[in-house]
C-alpha cells in the first residue's frame, strides 16, 4: 500500500508537470481568430493593424 | 519548405520569437474558405493555397504578402522575408495614422454568392467554397459571355524572371541578379523593387499583384528601385509574349487541352519552308499516352504544325499551342496542317475541357 501511495504521490507530481508544461507550450504561441469580422471589431477596438492568411485547404 | 509546412510554421509562430512578437501588434486571423469574403477588396490570384494581407479595422490594404510561380507554391514565400512584411506592415499602419497614406478606392462589393454558376454549383450544395472554383466559375461566366480576356485572366500573373530579375527572396523585393530586358534598362543586382508604374509596393506580393495589372498590350513599363539611399525609375522594356506563363500548376476550365507538347521552329526552318517568319509553326517534341486514351490526335514527335483552321499567324504569340490556348474553346475540334516526314497531311484535334470540378 504504501508504494501505491507513493506511486500515486509521484504520478500526479509528473502530471502536474505535464500539464504546466503543455499549458505553457500553449502560451507560448501567437494566437489567431477564425472571423473577419471579429478580427475587424478587435482591430477597432485596440487600435492594431490585421495580418490575415487566406489558407485555401481543398 | 512546402506550403503546408510554411503555413505550419506561420500559424505556431512561438509568442517569444522575433516574428511572433512583430505579430502581437497584429490581429491575426486565418480565413479557410472563401464564402462571405469580399472578393474585389480581397482581390489575388486564386491559385495560391496560401495568401496574407495586412490591412486595418477600415479595410485600407497596406499590402499583400505571397504569390507564386511555376517552379513552385513557395519559390517567394520565406520567413525572413515575411519578418519584413510585418515589420513594414507596422510602419505602414502608422502613416496611415498620421494620414500620410494615399487613399485607396474601393470596388463594389462581391462575395462568391454574387457569382451565379458558383452559387448554383457549390454554395447551394453545401461545398466549400475553394479559392480556385471561385476563380474558375468566375472566368467561364465570362466566356460564355464573350467577355474573357484570356491573355490576361487564363495567363494570370506574369513571371517576373521573364524580365531577367530574380530576387533575393528572404529580403523581399532587393534584386539578385539582373539580366535581359531589365539589366538593359539599368536595374542591377542589389536594387530594391519599389514601385511599378507608379505604384508603390513593398512586398514580392505587391509586385507580382499590379504587374498582372498591366495591358497585355502594354510594350514597357516603369520600375522605381531604390540604389544606395536614391531613388531611381527604369523603363523597361517588355519582351515579346512577356506575359505568357506556363499553365500546369492552374486548373481552369477554360483551357483546352491538347495532349502534345511543342517547340517552335527557328527563323531558319521557317525560311527553309517557305513560312512566313511571324508564323507559329512548331514542332510536336512530346505526345503523352492521355492523346491516344483521349482520342485527341494522331499527332507523331517530329511532326510540323504549320496551321491550325487554315490560320499560320498569331499577332499575339509565335507559339502554336498558345495560339489553341487564346483562339480555341476547350473542346472544340480544329484541322491541323502538318508535315510529317516533309509529306503534307491533314489532321484533327479534339481538344478536352478540364474536368476536375467535384460536380458540375
Amino acid at each position: 500500500m504504501p508504494f501505491f501511495i507513493q506511486f500515486l504521490k509521484r504520478s500526479s507530481v509528473y502530471l502536474g508537470f505535464s500539464l504546466v508544461a503543455v499549458l505553457a507550450e500553449a502560451e507560448e504561441k501567437v494566437t489567431w481568430l477564425y472571423d473577419y469580422e471579429q478580427a475587424l471589431e478587435e482591430a477597432r477596438a485596440s487600435g492594431k493593424p490585421i495580418f490575415l492568411e487566406f489558407r485555401c485547404a481543398p | 519548405m512546402n506550403g503546408r509546412e510554411f503555413d505550419a510554421q506561420v500559424v505556431h509562430t512561438p509568442l517569444n520569437s522575433p516574428r511572433g512578437e512583430l505579430m502581437q501588434q497584429y490581429v491575426l486571423v486565418r480565413i479557410m474558405h472563401l464564402a462571405g469574403v469580399d472578393l474585389n477588396l480581397f482581390d489575388y490570384d486564386r491559385h495560391n493555397a496560401l495568401y496574407f494581407f495586412m490591412l486595418n479595422a477600415d479595410e485600407y490594404i497596406y499590402m499583400r504578402y505571397g504569390g507564386r510561380d511555376t517552379r513552385s507554391a513557395t519559390s517567394y514565400l520565406d520567413l525572413d522575408s515575411l519578418e519584413l512584411a510585418l515589420r513594414q506592415g507596422l510602419e505602414q499602419h502608422e502613416l496611415y495614422n498620421e494620414g500620410q497614406l494615399p487613399e485607396q478606392k474601393r470596388r463594389p462589393r462581391l462575395v462568391p454568392r454574387d457569382i451565379i454558376t458558383l452559387k448554383n454549383s457549390v454554395i447551394d450544395q453545401n461545398r466549400c467554397v475553394e479559392c480556385h472554383l471561385v476563380v474558375d466559375y468566375q472566368i467561364t461566366e465570362k466566356e460564355t459571355a464573350g467577355t474573357l480576356d484570356k491573355r490576361r485572366e487564363m495567363y494570370e500573373s506574369p513571371d517576373l524572371r521573364r524580365l531577367g530579375i530574380e530576387l533575393d527572396v528572404p529580403r523581399g523585393l532587393r534584386v539578385a541578379e539582373a539580366n535581359g530586358v531589365a539589366a538593359d534598362a539599368g536595374i542591377q543586382a542589389g536594387d530594391t523593387l519599389a514601385a511599378i508604374n507608379g505604384q508603390a509596393v513593398l512586398t514580392f506580393g505587391d509586385f507580382q499583384y499590379y504587374y498582372n495589372q498591366v495591358d497585355r498590350d502594354a510594350t514597357e513599363i516603369e520600375i522605381s528601385y531604390n540604389r544606395e539611399g536614391k531613388s531611381h525609375t527604369a523603363t523597361v522594356l517588355l519582351p515579346k509574349e512577356w506575359w505568357w506563363t506556363d499553365l500546369s500548376h492552374r486548373y481552369w476550365s477554360v483551357d483546352p487541352l491538347v495532349f502534345f507538347e511543342a517547340e517552335r521552329l527557328s527563323p531558319k526552318e521557317k525560311d527553309e519552308l517557305g513560312l512566313p517568319r511571324e508564323s507559329f509553326a512548331s514542332r510536336v517534341t512530346e505526345v503523352g499516352i492521355d492523346a491516344l486514351l483521349e482520342g485527341a490526335h494522331e499527332l507523331e514527335e517530329g511532326d510540323l504544325i504549320l496551321s491550325v483552321k487554315g490560320v499560320q499567324i498569331d499577332p499575339h504569340t509565335q507559339d502554336v499551342i498558345t495560339h489553341i490556348k487564346l483562339r480555341h474553346e476547350a473542346g472544340s475540334m480544329m484541322n491541323l496542317q502538318i508535315l510529317r516526314g516533309g509529306k503534307p497531311m491533314e489532321m484533327s484535334l479534339q481538344t478536352k475541357r478540364q474536368r476536375y470540378r467535384k460536380r458540375d
